[in-house]
């Protein structure tokens, strides 16, 4: 992690909604109305240079699109995103890493392929013999064998697919990365080596990253930064220590207090009640009132805004 | 019958175990040969207890619960050992009376809530369903009554309405509250628990193992809590049950294997979780990954993986042997020369 801090990503004000109406017919007919998903509201954010930010939340607040919106994967309805110049001057370029390594990689093609891929699309090797130099490097530093190129995905375990998914993110020499819940699908043994393996790759190359969990462990292993979501809004947002040693909102209160502690198991704790509300039909006001102990009427009509509090938290709540 | 509390009678005698499994192997032949899916797992659960079995993906932990209730698919067969449930024998039974034995004295609970529940019928259909299979005694109404029961026992609101709602009409948690309802039907006296919480959010998860427990107690049940969540099993369990390519590698009180592992593989597994307590610099990691199972190397299966492995770990395999209040499958506890 470098010291001088620049930004590397400048999110402000982020929007976007999904078109989730009903086929024109159904409209036609049975007069059913347009509907739309706000997938993402408000949402301002920025990623220091060499850091690591992240996103959490449950199922369906949005940290998925934000992720897509970041690559360029959709459009946003309304808002910036704004990459700073990166080495080459030009605006730093990101790349993906996907959640499953099952899905996410060609089964029919090698693993040499899948590698080169970017590099030939991109034209960033002139010769096939630097692009297997680069394919063989690429693998090395991802801790496989260059031999492993001429394999095929299904002989190669999860673990070493998501390796796989990293060197092809690699290739293109990006200088940011964007990271969908890169271990959810490992199991915690080799979870481990994958988190080590790109805190170990942050500090060589020097890569930011934008990351996308719902573990709040591996988040805290990882980020310089947490962004808690909910519902499509950031509702808190803090350094990691600050967030975890004085969570201002309810919301990330009841999320530390839920996750399951090997170290410390609270087996006699009061589970919270509710569940998250669609985001098709999200509540009025707070959009946290309906599970939240300290709701009170002003919580159901107004939407507090995210407040920037004197440890540098920002957080959206009117008790905090 | 319309009383919640005594839906499920409690049974519970601590003298004897509710599920016991003896030296169970599973093959699985196919043209180039047996693979061995579990290789001699022995465990048992007494009533109200919940047993914790965790493992990487592959290591069989599906595999024992699919075995114990009779569903292995062909051509995968338990070639040996043996299951017992309430003192009577029930591998090598034929289909038709592993039915009347699944849903009625034991109960599944699946990952996937979606995918446990028939879509095009309601909630209330499927337990009557379950609910006159088992207690043809039962009446239509006095069916749907029990059924309305269940749903406010597993803590569904309003059950009375709910009961006639469709599957797609509930979030996720309030669909496995219906698995779990179904699961609890007939009073079954073992709920095997497949990864029951993967599917969930985590303010949701903690709702359902609560639920868990809550049920487990009240009524003497026997769990059977598959996972590879550790924090579920820390929370959860009484005892938990290690497995690793096909074998139980250590078992015991939940507190004694996750706080002091005896087997060097639960210990890497513990080191490698990140910690919510402190920040680490780096993860323990355990290099490489579980063998496949036509590659399980001689001698002790962790043994490519394992520091502390000697030339005795790659020759002979070791037994589960007692170590401390559990057991553990490890030549370093047996005289402590590996």
């Amino acid at each position: 992690m470098t010291t001088a801090r620049t930004t590397a990503l400048e999110v402000t004000n982020l929007d976007r909604t999904f078109d989730v109406s009903p086929p024109f017919l159904n409209r036609v007919l049975y007069g059913q109305k347009r509907r739309h998903l706000h997938a993402v509201s408000d949402v301002s954010f920025s990623v220091p240079a060499g850091g690591c930010m992240s996103l959490v939340g449950e199922s369906g607040c949005g940290k998925s699109t934000v992720a897509r919106l970041v690559t360029g994967i959709y459009a946003p309805t309304a808002g910036e995103i704004r990459f700073a110049p990166g080495k080459s001057g030009a605006p730093l370029s990101a790349q993906m890493i996907f959640q499953d390594p099952y899905a996410s990689l060609n089964p029919r093609w090698r693993v040499k392929n899948i590698i080169a891929e970017p590099l030939r699309e991109l034209k960033l090797r002139a010769t096939e013999a630097e692009i297997q130099d680069r394919v063989a490097e690429l693998l090395g530093i991802v801790g496989l064998n260059a031999a492993d190129g001429a394999k095929f995905p299904h002989e190669f375990s999860g673990g070493q697919r998501q390796r796989i998914s990293i060197a092809r993110a690699l290739a293109s020499e990006p200088e940011f990365l964007v990271c969908d819940e890169p271990t959810s699908a490992l199991d915690v043994s080799v979870q481990a080596q994958i988190l080590n393996l790109m805190r170990k790759l942050q500090d060589e190359l020097g890569l930011t990253y934008l990351f996308i969990s719902h573990d709040l462990s591996v988040v805290r292993h990882m980020s310089d930064r947490i962004a808690v979501m909910y519902l499509g809004r950031i509702v808190e947002e803090a350094a990691t220590e600050t967030l975890f040693a004085d969570p201002k909102h309810p919301y990330t209160r009841l999320l530390l207090q839920t996750i399951p502690n090997v170290n410390d198991p609270q087996r006699d704790r009061v589970a919270a009640e509710g569940e998250v509300p669609s985001p098709l039909n999200p509540p009025s006001g707070c959009t946290f009132h309906t599970r939240c102990p300290l709701a009170t009427d002003q919580c159901k009509a107004q939407r507090p805004e995210l407040v920037e509090k004197a440890d540098g938290a920002r957080v959206a709540c009117h008790f905090a | 019958m319309d009383d919640p509390s005594r839906i499920v009678q409690a049974k519970a005698d601590p003298g004897h175990n509710c599920l016991e499994v003896r030296n169970l192997v599973v093959e699985f032949p196919n043209r180039h040969g047996t693979l061995r899916a579990l290789d001699d797992v022995s465990l048992s659960i007494r009533p109200g207890e919940i047993l914790g079995v965790v493992g990487e993906s592959g290591a069989g932990k599906s595999m024992t619960g699919l075995a114990i209730q009779g569903l292995l698919e062909r051509p995968g067969r338990i070639a040996s050992g043996e299951v017992w449930l309430e003192g009577r024998r029930i591998d090598g039974l034929s289909d038709r009376q592993m039915e009347k034995i699944r849903g009625k004295e034991i109960g599944a609970i699946f990952q996937d809530p979606l995918t446990s529940l028939n879509p095009l019928f309601s909630v209330g259909a499927q337990l009557v369903e379950t609910i006159r299979q088992h207690m043809p005694e039962l009446g239509k109404a006095a069916a749907r009554g029990r059924a309305i029961a269940l749903l406010k026992e597993v803590g569904i609101p309003a059950p009375e309405e709910r009961v006639d709602h469709f599957p797609h009409q509930f979030s996720g948690g309030m669909r496995q509250r219906v698995v779990i309802a179904l699961a609890l039907a007939v009073n079954p006296r073992l709920i095997i628990a497949d990864e029951p919480t993967t599917a969930l959010d985590v303010s949701i998860q903690a709702q359902i193992t609560g639920l868990l427990r809550r049920l487990c107690k009240e009524h003497g049940t026997a769990v059977m809590l598959v996972t590879h969540d550790m924090g579920v099993i820390a929370e959860t369990a009484d005892r938990v049950a290690v497995m690793y390519a096909g074998r139980l590698i250590e078992i015991g009180p939940v507190e004694t294997v996750l706080k002091s592992p005896a087997h060097p593989y639960t210990r890497g597994l513990m080191a490698s979780i990140p910690a919510l307590g402190a920040r680490v610099e780096h993860l323990h990691q355990i290099d490489g990954a579980m063998p496949r199972l036509n590659a399980i190397p001689p001698g002790c299966a962790f043994n490519p993986r394992c520091a502390a492995a000697g030339p005795r770990c790659r020759r002979d395999e070791p037994a589960l042997a007692p170590v401390g209040q559990g057991a553990a499958a490890c030549w370093l506890h047996e005289g402590g020369v590996a």
